[in-house]
C-alpha cells in the first residue's frame, strides 16, 4: 500500500522532511548563542522523526545520516559536546542535505542518492567524531562564542522553530487565493440579496395576520346580524394553521438569512486575512543567511530582528525578500568592519545589524541598519564628479542626503574604488525600483564611522484599504482615508471666488477648490445648497469638490486592467460591498497634477490657447527625471542654451504637464516611479494632440536593446547621461527644435 | 464499504429518498436508448454541427460561436473610466466578481442604439486577460446547426476593414428562415480594442 489519497509516501516523507530540515536549519543557527537543553529538544525530535519517516520507506542512507545528526544532538544536550561553530557547520550542511532531499522528486531519487552518498558518509564520520576525540579543536574554537556571549540576552531576535504552525501549511497560488476573495465577495453579495426574500416573507405573514382579523371581524358582525357563523369555523381553522405555518417559516427564513450573512461575511474576512502574513515569513532564513556570511567574510556579527508579527501583505512580503537580502549583504561585505578593525575604531569586535520593522502611519516601514564604517560623503562627491553625473560646483551645493541619494543610480557603484572606500551601492538600484513597484520609497542615513540605516516605506497592503465613497457625475470614486486630511459640508454660500478661482476657508487656511467632475472629465459637480469637499494633500490643502459622500467601505483593490496603461488620476479598481464598482483614486498623482497647473499659475483651458499664439517667445522644454539632482544639471544646461525649462518628477505628471500645453521638447529619464519614461513617450505618441513633440530620452542605461526600447516607444534620440559633459546633448536639443528664440 | 452504509441515518427524510432515487443504477437498456436519440443528426442538418449563442443587438440578429462566448450573465452597472471612457468602451462592470471592460458593440457595429430592458444581457467573451463584457438585447439561446447552413458574408460585409461578420448562418424561427450574422470573437475583441486607445 504505497498510496494515500494520490500522495505516495515518499511525498509525504518529503513534505515531512522539509518542515524538519527547516525546524532544524531555524534551530541549529540559535545554538550557536545558547545551548539550554530546552533549545536542542525539539531538533533532536526533528532529526528522530526523519531517521524514523526513512526507516518506513525503506531510504537506509538517510536512517543512517538521521542518526547521525540526531546522536550529536544528544551529544550536545547532555553536555558531552559543546555547541561548537564548525559541528553546527556540520550540522547545518546535514539540514540542507535533507532540505534537498526533500525536493526531489520520486523518479530523481536514486541519482540523488549516488551523488550525495559520498557527501552524506563523511559528514555521518566527522559527525560520529566525538568530543573527547576532539577536546583540543574545541577549545581553539572558544573565541567565536564571543558571538554567544553578546547574543544571550536576545533570544527574542531569533525566530522560534513553529513546527505545528508549518505542519499545517498548504500551498496555493496566489491567483487562486485571488479567485477565493473574488467568490466570497460574491457570496457575501448574493446572501444580502437574499434580504428582499425576507421582507417577501416578512409582507406575507403581515398579509395572513390582516386575513385572520379580517375573518375575524366578520365573525363578530355576523353573530350581531344573528347570522349563524358557523360555517365559518373551517374556514377559521384553515387560516389559523396557515398563520402558524407562516410564522413559523419566516422565522426560520430570518434565521437562516442572517445565518447565511454572517457565514459569508466571515468567509470573506477569513480570506482576505489569508493574505496578510507575518513579517517573519521573510525574516526566518536571515539569521542562518547573516551567520554563514559573515563567517565566509571572517566577521563576527549579531543579527536582531524586531516586529516579526507585524502583519503584511504577502504580495508586498514576497518583493521583499531580495531587496532585504540585498540590504543585509551589502551591509555584511561593505558597512561592517573586520574585528580587527572595528577594536581600533573602539568599538566591540561584533558587530551589530538591525531589522525592524513596525507599521508606522498606515505604511509598513523597515530599517536595515549596522553599526559599521558608513558613508563617507565626500567620497560618495568626488565619485559624482568624476563619474560626470553633476559638475563640481553642483555637487558642492548639494546636501549630504542628496549625494546619497546618487547611491540608488544604476551602476553608480561599479566603480571599484567607491565600493571600496564607501563600500556601498552594488545593485542599490534594484532594491529601490523594487520597492518603487510595490508604491514604496527607499532612503538612506549614515554617519561615518557610526554606521548606515537603509529606511524602506511601504504600503502595509496592496489588497485592501479604507476609502471614502464619494459620488461624482454618477459614478463612485473611493478616496483612500489615509490620504484625506478632511472632509467638509458646507452652505454653498460659504464659497467665495478669488481670481475666478473657488475656495473657502478651513482652519484659518484658505483651501482652494477643484471641481472632481471637471478633473476627471466627466462633466461638472452640479452644487445645490450644499456642497461637499474632500480636502486632499500634506503641506497646501487642495479641495474636491463632489456630489455626496457614500461613506467608509473596506476596498479590495483590483488592479485597474492592463489593457488601460496607467489611467491619469486613477490608482486602482475596487468592488464595493454592493457589487459595484469603484474607482479608486490617485492620490498623489491628483495632487501634482494641480501643483503644476497652480505654479504655472494657468488654468488648462488658457494653456491650451496659448499654444502656437505667441510666436516670439523663448521655447519651453520639460524635463522629466525623479532624480532633483539630473533635474537640475538638466535645467542648468537648457537655461544657459537660452530655453525655458520646467520640470516634472515623473512620467504622471509629465505628462500632465505636456497635456497643459505650450511645450516644445521633452526630456525625460527613463525609470521612474508610476510612469516610466518609455510609457510616457509612448502616451505622448498616441496623444492627438501631443504626438508631434520631439522626445529626448536621457537615461543611465547604455545597453543596445535600452536604446532600441526607447526609440522604440517614440523617442527621437536616446542619450546617456554622459552626454551632458560633452555637447551631444546641447547638439540634439538645437538638431531638434533650432535655437532657443523662435 | 457500500454506499448504503455511508447513507445517512435518516433516511426517512426527504433528501434521503431523493438521493437514493437518483443514486439508483439506471437501467442499460434506457441508457442506450437515450444514447440514440441524442446523437442521432437533425435531419436538416448536413455535416459536423456548430453550437451558436444567438442573440438581437439594436435591431439585428447576431451569432458568435458558443464555445467563445464565456458566460452569459445580467447587466450590472457600468462605471466611466475618467479620461477614458468613449462612445465605444463604455467602461468596467462587475461581472461575476471580475472587473471586466464593457464595449459597446452596438455603437461599434453602428447598429440601432442599445435599450436598457428586463431581457438585456451581457455577452462576456474573450479569454482571462484580454476579457470584454458587451450589452445585448436579448439572448435567445444556443442552437446547434450543421455546417451546410453556413454560407459566406455579403463582400460588402466581409471586405470592410472593421467588419467582424465571419459568414452568414441560416436559421429557422417561427416557421422563417432567417438569416443571422456569425461574428468571429477575435474580431470583435480587437474592434472593441481598439477604443482603449
Amino acid at each position: 500500500m504505497s498510496d494515500l489519497g494520490g500522495f505516495s509516501l515518499f511525498d509525504l516523507f518529503r513534505s515531512e522532511a522539509e518542515q524538519h530540515a527547516a525546524t532544524l536549519s531555524a534551530g541549529l543557527v540559535t545554538l550557536e548563542r545558547s545551548t539550554s537543553p530546552a533549545d536542542i529538544e525539539p531538533l533532536m525530535r526533528a532529526a528522530h522523526s526523519i531517521k524514523g519517516a526513512a526507516k518506513v520507506i525503506g531510504l537506509e542512507c538517510v536512517v543512517e545520516f538521521a542518526h547521525a545528526m540526531e546522536d550529536t544532538l544528544v551529544a550536545m544536550q547532555q553536555g558531552r559536546e559543546a555547541p561548537s561553530a564548525p559541528r553546527i557547520d556540520q550540522l547545518l550542511r546535514a539540514a540542507d542535505l535533507l532540505a534537498s532531499l526533500a525536493s526531489v522528486a520520486e523518479s530523481e531519487l536514486p541519482r540523488w542518492i549516488e551523488t550525495n552518498l559520498p557527501a552524506m558518509h563523511s559528514l555521518v564520520a566527522s559527525l560520529l567524531q566525538r568530543a573527547d576525540d576532539r577536546g583540543l579543536e574545541q577549545r581553539a574554537q572558544r573565541p567565536i562564542e564571543g558571538v554567544a556571549a553578546i547574543a544571550a540576552p536576545q533570544p527574542a531576535s531569533v525566530p522560534k522553530a513553529e513546527p505545528q504552525a508549518r505542519a499545517s501549511a498548504v500551498r496555493v497560488t496566489a491567483e487562486k487565493l485571488d479567485r477565493l476573495l473574488q467568490l466570497s465577495g460574491e457570496m457575501m453579495l448574493e446572501s444580502r440579496r437574499l434580504e428582499l426574500v425576507r421582507r417577501q416573507s416578512q409582507s406575507l405573514k403581515s398579509r395572513v395576520i390582516e386575513l385572520e382579523d379580517e375573518l375575524d371581524r366578520l365573525r363578530t358582525w355576523m353573530r350581531v346580524q344573528n347570522m349563524d357563523a358557523g360555517a365559518l369555523a373551517s374556514l377559521r381553522g384553515i387560516v389559523q394553521r396557515t398563520r402558524a405555518e407562516v410564522v413559523g417559516q419566516t422565522a426560520s427564513v430570518d434565521e437562516s438569512i442572517r445565518r447565511g450573512e454572517e457565514t459569508a461575511s466571515s468567509l470573506y474576512h477569513e480570506v482576505l486575512a489569508s493574505r496578510m502574513r507575518p513579517f517573519s515569513d521573510v525574516t526566518g532564513a536571515l539569521p542562518r543567511t547573516v551567520r554563514d556570511i559573515a563567517r565566509s567574510l571572517g566577521k563576527e556579527v549579531h543579527l536582531e530582528i524586531e516586529g516579526e508579527g507585524v502583519q503584511v501583505d504577502r504580495d508586498i512580503l514576497s518583493r521583499l525578500e531580495a531587496p532585504l537580502n540585498h540590504l543585509l549583504r551589502n551591509a555584511l561585505d561593505h558597512g561592517l568592519e573586520t574585528p580587527q578593525e572595528r577594536r581600533r575604531a573602539g568599538k566591540p569586535d561584533s558587530g551589530l545589524l538591525r531589522v525592524v520593522a513596525r507599521h508606522e502611519a498606515g505604511m509598513l516601514r523597515i530599517r536595515v541598519g549596522d553599526d559599521g564604517r558608513g558613508i563617507r560623503p565626500d567620497l560618495v562627491r568626488e565619485s559624482v564628479v568624476r563619474k560626470s553625473l553633476a559638475s563640481a560646483d553642483m555637487v558642492a551645493e548639494m546636501s549630504t542626503q542628496e549625494v546619497l541619494e546618487f547611491l540608488f543610480l544604476p551602476g553608480f557603484s561599479t566603480a571599484a574604488s567607491v565600493t571600496d572606500l564607501s563600500g556601498r551601492g552594488v545593485g542599490l538600484d534594484v532594491v529601490q525600483s523594487t520597492v518603487r513597484e510595490v508604491g514604496g520609497s527607499v532612503r538612506v542615513e549614515s554617519v561615518p564611522g557610526n554606521g548606515t540605516i537603509f529606511e524602506l516605506k511601504l504600503p502595509i497592503t496592496v489588497s485592501v484599504i479604507r476609502a471614502l465613497l464619494a459620488d461624482v457625475s454618477g459614478e463612485t470614486f473611493a478616496f483612500p482615508l489615509t490620504r484625506i486630511e478632511r472632509v467638509v459640508q458646507m452652505p454653498a454660500a460659504e464659497l467665495t471666488t478669488i481670481e475666478g478661482r473657488m475656495q473657502f476657508s478651513l482652519d484659518d487656511r484658505s483651501v482652494g477648490l477643484v471641481d472632481a467632475a471637471a478633473l476627471f472629465e466627466l462633466g461638472t459637480i452640479e452644487s445645490g445648497e450644499t456642497v461637499s469637499v474632500i480636502v486632499l494633500g500634506g503641506d497646501d490643502w487642495y479641495g474636491f469638490l463632489v456630489d455626496a459622500f457614500v461613506g467608509e467601505e473596506d476596498l479590495v483593490v483590483r488592479p485597474l486592467d492592463s489593457r488601460f496603461g496607467k489611467v491619469a488620476h486613477i490608482a486602482a479598481a475596487a468592488v464595493r460591498e454592493d457589487g459595484d464598482p469603484a474607482l479608486i483614486v490617485d492620490c498623489e498623482d491628483i495632487l501634482s497634477s494641480l501643483r503644476q497647473e497652480l505654479t504655472e499659475g494657468r488654468s488648462h483651458a488658457a494653456k491650451r490657447r496659448a499654444i502656437g499664439a505667441v510666436s516670439t517667445r523663448r521655447k519651453r522644454v520639460l524635463v522629466v527625471d525623479d532624480s532633483a539632482t539630473v533635474r537640475e544639471v538638466e535645467r542648468q544646461l537648457l537655461v544657459r542654451l537660452g530655453y525655458e525649462v520646467e520640470s516634472a518628477r515623473d512620467g504622471a505628471e509629465g505628462l500632465h504637464a505636456l497635456r497643459g500645453g505650450g511645450y516644445d521638447l521633452l526630456v525625460t529619464d527613463v525609470d521612474m516611479p508610476r510612469m516610466t519614461g518609455i510609457e510616457l513617450a509612448r502616451a505622448v505618441r498616441a496623444d492627438a494632440v501631443l504626438s508631434t513633440i520631439p522626445i529626448i530620452i536621457v537615461s543611465y542605461k547604455d545597453r543596445e536593446e535600452d536604446r532600441l526600447a526607447g526609440l522604440h516607444a517614440g523617442a527621437n534620440a536616446y542619450l546617456t547621461k554622459g552626454a551632458f559633459e560633452d555637447q551631444s546633448f546641447a547638439t540634439m536639443v538645437r538638431d531638434l527644435i533650432g535655437e532657443a528664440e523662435a | 464499504m457500500s454506499g448504503h452504509e455511508l447513507a445517512p441515518r435518516k433516511d426517512n427524510d426527504g433528501f434521503g429518498r431523493m438521493r437514493e432515487l437518483l443514486a439508483r443504477p439506471m437501467d442499460p437498456a434506457i441508457i442506450t436508448a437515450n444514447t440514440r436519440i441524442v446523437a442521432q443528426p437533425d435531419s436538416e442538418d448536413e455535416g459536423a454541427p456548430r453550437s451558436l449563442l444567438i442573440f438581437q443587438l439594436g435591431g439585428e440578429r447576431l451569432a458568435l460561436e458558443a464555445g467563445a462566448s464565456h458566460r452569459v450573465v445580467a447587466i450590472t452597472p457600468v462605471r466611466r473610466i475618467p479620461h477614458r471612457t468613449n462612445a465605444v468602451f463604455a467602461g468596467v462592470a462587475n461581472v461575476a466578481g471580475e472587473l471586466t471592460p464593457v464595449g459597446r458593440l452596438d455603437h461599434a457595429l453602428g447598429l440601432a442604439e442599445f435599450q436598457p430592458s428586463a431581457s438585456a444581457r451581457f455577452v462576456v467573451i474573450g479569454s482571462a486577460q484580454a476579457r470584454w463584457a458587451f450589452p445585448v438585447d436579448l439572448v435567445e439561446g444556443v442552437l446547434r446547426l450543421g455546417e451546410s447552413r453556413f454560407q459566406p458574408p455579403p463582400a460588402t460585409v466581409a471586405r470592410a476593414a472593421d467588419g467582424c461578420t465571419i459568414a452568414l448562418v441560416r436559421v429557422d424561427a417561427a416557421g422563417d428562415a432567417l438569416s443571422v450574422a456569425l461574428l468571429d470573437m477575435g474580431r470583435v475583441c480587437a474592434l472593441l480594442g481598439r477604443s482603449l486607445r
